[in-house]
C-alpha cells in the first residue's frame, strides 16, 4: 500500500525552498487581463440619458436621473455582468479591467451627463472622457 | 444496548462551505442513523424566474452556484434552445464545452483541496489551492471572470475568444498537468490519505443507484453513467468515457474526481485545435413556448434543467434540481455505521453545494 | 446528439404508483419530481435508464387532494416530496420520512403558489423587469 511513502515529503520539501506562490499584494500586483471584468465606465460625453441600462441592469445597481442629467452606479450592487455594456445604443458604456477600489461606506458613484434633450447634429469627436468619481488609468479597454 | 445520544453537526462546522444540518444518532462513537434539515439558505430563484425576463435570467441561473456556475448558465441557455429550436453556431457549442470542462476542472481541484483540509491535511490543500490558480488565470484570461464566467447566453456565447488565445492554453494546461501529478500521486499512494479514506462511507453499487446518487459518488460506486455521452454542446464529437472507480468508499470517490481532472486534460486537448471560426452567437426572437428537460454533467454530477413558457417573455416554470440534492439520500446511507470522526470527510465526499441544492 | 427521446406518460392519480413500478421494473432511476403550478398541479416524476428517459405526469386538480407518494419504491423521493409539500402545498401520504412542513423553512407558507415572490409584498416591484 504504502508503495512511495515519502512522496509527500518531496513536494513539502519543494514548498519550503520554492519562492512563494502569492504576490505580496499592495506592492506588486497581478497583472490583469484584457478580458477581466472589472468594473463599468461610462463616456458621460456621448450618454443620452435612454434609461436602457438603468431598466435592464439585473440588480438595479445604475440609476439615470433624467432632469437631474445623472448617471449613478452603485460599485457594489453591481455583478460586473456587462449587459449595460451590450445594450447601450451609444456605446457610451465600457468594462474596464481594473477592479473598483475597496470602499469603507456604500455609495453611489455619480457622473454629471452634460446633455440637452433636443439633440442636435452629433458633435465633433466627443473627448474621451474618464469618469468622474475614479480616476482610472486606462478607460474603456475591453 | 449503548445509550443512543443525538449530536448536532451544522449548520456551522469548518468542513462545511454551506449551512446544512445532520442530527446524529450515535450509539457509542458509531453513527445509527443521520436526519437532515434544511432550508436555511433558500433564495427562491425558481419563482424569481416568473418575475424576470428569459433572457436576463440567465445571470440569476449563472449566480444559483459559485463554483458550477459555468454549466448552470450553460444549462439554462441549452433548455431555453431547446424549447425554442435554436441551433447554436459551431463555434458557440465548442467553446462552451470548453468552458464546462475548465469548470469540471476548478471545481475539482478545489474539492481535493479541501478533502485534504478535511481530513487534516493542510499541506495538500494549499498545494491543490496553488495549481488550481493556474487554471483560474485561464478562466479569467478567456471570459474574464475568475469564477462567474458570466459568457453564457440564450443563442450561444456572449464573449468570443480570440484565437491567439485558444493556441496559447494547451501549453499552459500542459504547465499546470506537470505541476498536478506529484500532488495527485500523493492522494494515490501516501498512507495518512489512505488510512483516513480507504473503507470509509461505503457506498454500495446497488444503494448507489437505487437511491439516485449522481456524479462521482454513483461513478465512485461502478455505475457508469455520465451525462456527457448524450452528446450537448460538442461533447458527441469529442471521446468520453464515464470514469469508474468499484469500492465505493471516500477514497474511490476522490479517485474519480482526480481521474476526471486528468480526462479534462485529454478533452481539451481535443477541443481546443477544433474550435471552428465563425460566428458565436445568433439573433434570438420570440419567446419560449413548451417545455423541456435538460440533463448536464456538472462536476458535482447530473443536473436537471426543466424550463416551461407558454410564449411570454417570463417563464412559468424554471427548475434545477443540482446534483447536491439528489446526493442526500445516498450520504444519509454512507452515514449509517460510520465513526463519528468520519462524518466530515463522508460528508465532504459528495461535494456538497447547499445553496445550490435549495436554490 | 445522441440524447434520448424524452416520452411523457400521462396517468391518473390513482394510477401513478402503477406506472412508479412500472418504471421500477425496467431498472431506471429517479431522476427528480418537479411540480408546476398550473389551474391545478402537474407533477413530473423523471425517470432514467440507458438509453431512455421517462417521465409520469400526474394532474392534481387542488391541493386538497393527497399524492400518494412514491416512497415506499424509490426511498429517496422523500426529499422531492418534501420540498413540494413545502414549497407548493401539496401533501402526500404515505411517505417515509415526513418532515410535516419543515424541510424548507419559509416565511409564508407555500411560496412557490401565488404571486409575490418569496414573501415580499406584492405591490413593491421596480417595474422594470415586470413588464
Amino acid at each position: 500500500m504504502t508503495k512511495h511513502p515519502l512522496k509527500m515529503t518531496k513536494v513539502a520539501l519543494e514548498n519550503l525552498f520554492q519562492k512563494p506562490a502569492t504576490v505580496p499584494y499592495p506592492a506588486v500586483r497581478k497583472p490583469v487581463y484584457a478580458a477581466t471584468r472589472g468594473r463599468i465606465a461610462i463616456e458621460e460625453a456621448k450618454c443620452i440619458l435612454c434609461l436602457i441600462c438603468d431598466k435592464k441592469c439585473p440588480t438595479g445597481a445604475i440609476k439615470v436621473d433624467r432632469p437631474g442629467k445623472t448617471w449613478a452606479i452603485d460599485r457594489l450592487l453591481c455583478i460586473q455582468c456587462g449587459y449595460c455594456v451590450e445594450v447601450c445604443p451609444k456605446k457610451c458604456l465600457g468594462m474596464e479591467n481594473l477592479y473598483s477600489p475597496p470602499v469603507s461606506a456604500k455609495a453611489m458613484d455619480v457622473v454629471n451627463v452634460p446633455f440637452t434633450p433636443p439633440p442636435p447634429k452629433p458633435k465633433p469627436p466627443p473627448a474621451s472622457a474618464t469618469p468622474a468619481a475614479t480616476p482610472a488609468p486606462e478607460a474603456g479597454k475591453e | 444496548m449503548a445509550n443512543r445520544t443525538v449530536i448536532p453537526f451544522g449548520p456551522q462546522h469548518p468542513v462545511l462551505p454551506e449551512p446544512i444540518h445532520l442530527d446524529l444518532v450515535i450509539e457509542d462513537e458509531h453513527v445509527v442513523e443521520a436526519i437532515p434539515s434544511f432550508g436555511f439558505i433558500h433564495r427562491g430563484l425558481e419563482k424569481l424566474a416568473e418575475k424576470r425576463d428569459f433572457t436576463e435570467f440567465t445571470f440569476v441561473a449563472e449566480r444559483i452556484c459559485g463554483i458550477c456556475s459555468y454549466i448552470h448558465g450553460m444549462g439554462y441557455c441549452q433548455a431555453i434552445e431547446s424549447v425554442m429550436g435554436l441551433e447554436i453556431p459551431e463555434r458557440a457549442k465548442w467553446l462552451r464545452t470548453m468552458w464546462a470542462e475548465l469548470s469540471r476542472m476548478h471545481s475539482h481541484m478545489m474539492w481535493l483541496g479541501l478533502l485534504g483540509d478535511a481530513f487534516g491535511f493542510e499541506n495538500l490543500f494549499m498545494a491543490f489551492w496553488r495549481v488550481r490558480e493556474g487554471l483560474l488565470d485561464i478562466i479569467e484570461e478567456t471570459s474574464g471572470g475568475r469564477v462567474i464566467f458570466g459568457a453564457a447566453k440564450v443563442g450561444g456565447i456572449r464573449r468570443d475568444v480570440p484565437d491567439d488565445l485558444l493556441a496559447r492554453i494547451p501549453a499552459q494546461l500542459a504547465k499546470i498537468e506537470a505541476e498536478m501529478r506529484p500532488i495527485t500521486d500523493v492522494f494515490r499512494d501516501d498512507f495518512s490519505v489512505r488510512q483516513r479514506l480507504c473503507g470509509v462511507g461505503v457506498l454500495s453499487q446497488k444503494d448507489a443507484y437505487d437511491l439516485g446518487a449522481v456524479g462521482p459518488v454513483l461513478r465512485g460506486s461502478g455505475v457508469a453513467v455520465d451525462t456527457r455521452l448524450e452528446g450537448y454542446a460538442a461533447y458527441d464529437r469529442v471521446q468520453v468515457e464515464p470514469i469508474v472507480e468499484s469500492d465505493g468508499d471516500c477514497w474511490a470517490r476522490a479517485m474519480v474526481r482526480i481521474r476526471e481532472v486528468y480526462q479534462s486534460f485529454e478533452i481539451l486537448k481535443q477541443v481546443l485545435p477544433n474550435v471552428p471560426a465563425g460566428p458565436v452567437d445568433m439573433k434570438v426572437t420570440g419567446a419560449p413556448n413548451g417545455e423541456f428537460f435538460a440533463r448536464l454533467e456538472q462536476p458535482r454530477g447530473e443536473v436537471i434543467y426543466y424550463v416551461k413558457g407558454s410564449g411570454k417573455k417570463q417563464l412559468d416554470r424554471f427548475r434545477v434540481r443540482t446534483p447536491t440534492f439528489a446526493n442526500i439520500p445516498p450520504l444519509l446511507k454512507m452515514l449509517q455505521g460510520c465513526q463519528l470522526a468520519d462524518v466530515p470527510v463522508i460528508v465532504l465526499t459528495i461535494d456538497p453545494c447547499i445553496s445550490c441544492a435549495e436554490r | 446528439m445522441n440524447a434520448p427521446v424524452q416520452r411523457y406518460v400521462e396517468v391518473q392519480p390513482d394510477a401513478l404508483l402503477e406506472a412508479v413500478r412500472a418504471q421500477q421494473l425496467t431498472g431506471s432511476r429517479l431522476v427528480q419530481i418537479c411540480c408546476t403550478k398550473l389551474a391545478g398541479f402537474e407533477l413530473t416524476y423523471s425517470f432514467a435508464r440507458a438509453g431512455a428517459f421517462d417521465h409520469v405526469r400526474v394532474q392534481i386538480p387542488d391541493n386538497t387532494v393527497k399524492v400518494p407518494s412514491i416512497s415506499p419504491i424509490y426511498s429517496c423521493s422523500f426529499a422531492y416530496e418534501n420540498e413540494i409539500h413545502d414549497l407548493f402545498g401539496l401533501s402526500f401520504l404515505g411517505l417515509n420520512i415526513d418532515y410535516k412542513g419543515t424541510f424548507y423553512k419559509t416565511t409564508i407558507p407555500a411560496p412557490m403558489v401565488g404571486t409575490p415572490v418569496c414573501g415580499a409584498p406584492a405591490p413593491k416591484d421596480k417595474g422594470a423587469h415586470g413588464e
